[in-house]
């Protein structure tokens, strides 16, 4: 594409997708339905179930795997007691670097 | 509404953030390898802000998909997006009044930003500036510069968002064990190797939300 076919490309995706954050957001006060509201209650739990289940495998190489199981169950460890993600992304990322550099040292 | 020790930035900014960073910087990367100029991904990057579509559209526009075929699937890819904002935007008063917010939202800043108390204007802005920027700079690093980050640690800080879920979803059935069964059905309908494909995220994400209604009504049955 010349660089004028791929600078409408950008206009188009970027409008319809500003579009498609924006009108919902604008008109959810209207969805008022306490099912639809219960509906929409499972939503980030939904989100963070399908997100977690489809970004796992591209975290580490697949050949990292225990070093990922034990990096992302300290993380669960540590979010037991409430009190913020920080420490257990810190903890995760720490377990992840020791691994990847056991394995490769 | 907003917790005020939080100062500029909320603190579930920074993982989400520094799990931005490598993929972005491999979005920048992507592009150059592709020969697609730099200016269209950093534009990519500053104008549509969603790492899935931006790396589906380097694909697109490098397998020579035509331009109306390659922004629909854009859209379509997107399209969970809205019942993300459905779903946030109905737990604030505000925003009917300041629905531009919206174009921030992310899925990892809406799963945020969902679970816990509800945000406030300036909470939720908190919540959403970092990791943007880190998106855009981001990409633009990995357009310009290219392997500045050793490969050891790109991938340790890849695994920082997958933390991040874990944690939030550690919180979030602690707190409702009913998210149980809505995260469990969305994981389920979005497991990798679906015949969905770009569609399973949506679909993982609406089976989830049927399973919490499901679970909801049989609690309220069971009372």
């Amino acid at each position: 594409m010349n660089p004028i076919t791929l600078f409408a490309f950008v206009i188009a995706a970027a409008l319809g997708t500003a579009l498609i954050r924006y009108l919902p957001a604008r008109y959810a006060h209207h969805a008022a339905d306490p099912r639809m509201q219960r509906l929409l209650q499972g939503v980030p739990a939904a989100a963070l179930g399908a997100l977690l289940v489809t970004s796992f495998h591209t975290a580490l190489p697949p050949h990292y795997l225990a070093t990922t199981l034990v990096a992302l169950g300290l993380a669960a460890l540590l979010s037991w007691r409430p009190g913020g993600v920080l420490w257990p992304v810190l903890g995760a990322v720490l377990v992840a670097a020791a691994g990847l550099y056991l394995h490769l040292g | 509404m907003d917790k005020p020790k939080y100062g500029f930035v909320d603190p579930r900014a920074v993982p989400i953030a520094v799990g931005y960073l490598p993929v972005a910087f491999a979005f920048g990367l992507s592009a150059v390898a592709v020969h697609l100029p730099g200016w269209f991904a950093a534009l990519l990057s500053l104008l549509v802000y969603a790492g899935a579509s931006q790396f589906a559209a380097l694909h697109l526009l490098a397998s020579g998909t035509p331009f109306l075929p390659g922004v629909i699937a854009i859209w379509l890819i997107n399209l969970r997006m809205a019942l993300e904002g459905l779903s946030f935007f109905r737990r604030v008063e505000w925003g009917h009044r300041m629905p531009h917010l919206a174009l921030l939202l992310t899925d990892e800043t809406f799963v945020a930003a969902s679970l816990g108390d509800p945000l406030g204007p300036p909470g939720y802005l908190k919540l959403v500036w970092l990791p943007y920027i880190t998106w855009v700079l981001g990409s633009l690093l990995g357009v310009l510069a290219g392997g500045l980050l050793p490969a050891l640690l790109q991938h340790a800080f890849g695994i920082a968002i997958d933390a991040l879920f874990v944690s939030l979803l550690v919180s979030a059935v602690r707190a409702d064990p009913r998210t149980a069964w809505a995260a469990a059905a969305g994981a389920l309908g979005a497991f990798p190797g679906s015949p969905l494909g770009g569609w399973s995220l949506v679909v993982g994400m609406a089976l989830g939300s049927l399973a919490y209604l499901i679970a909801s009504l049989r609690a309220e049955r069971a009372a």
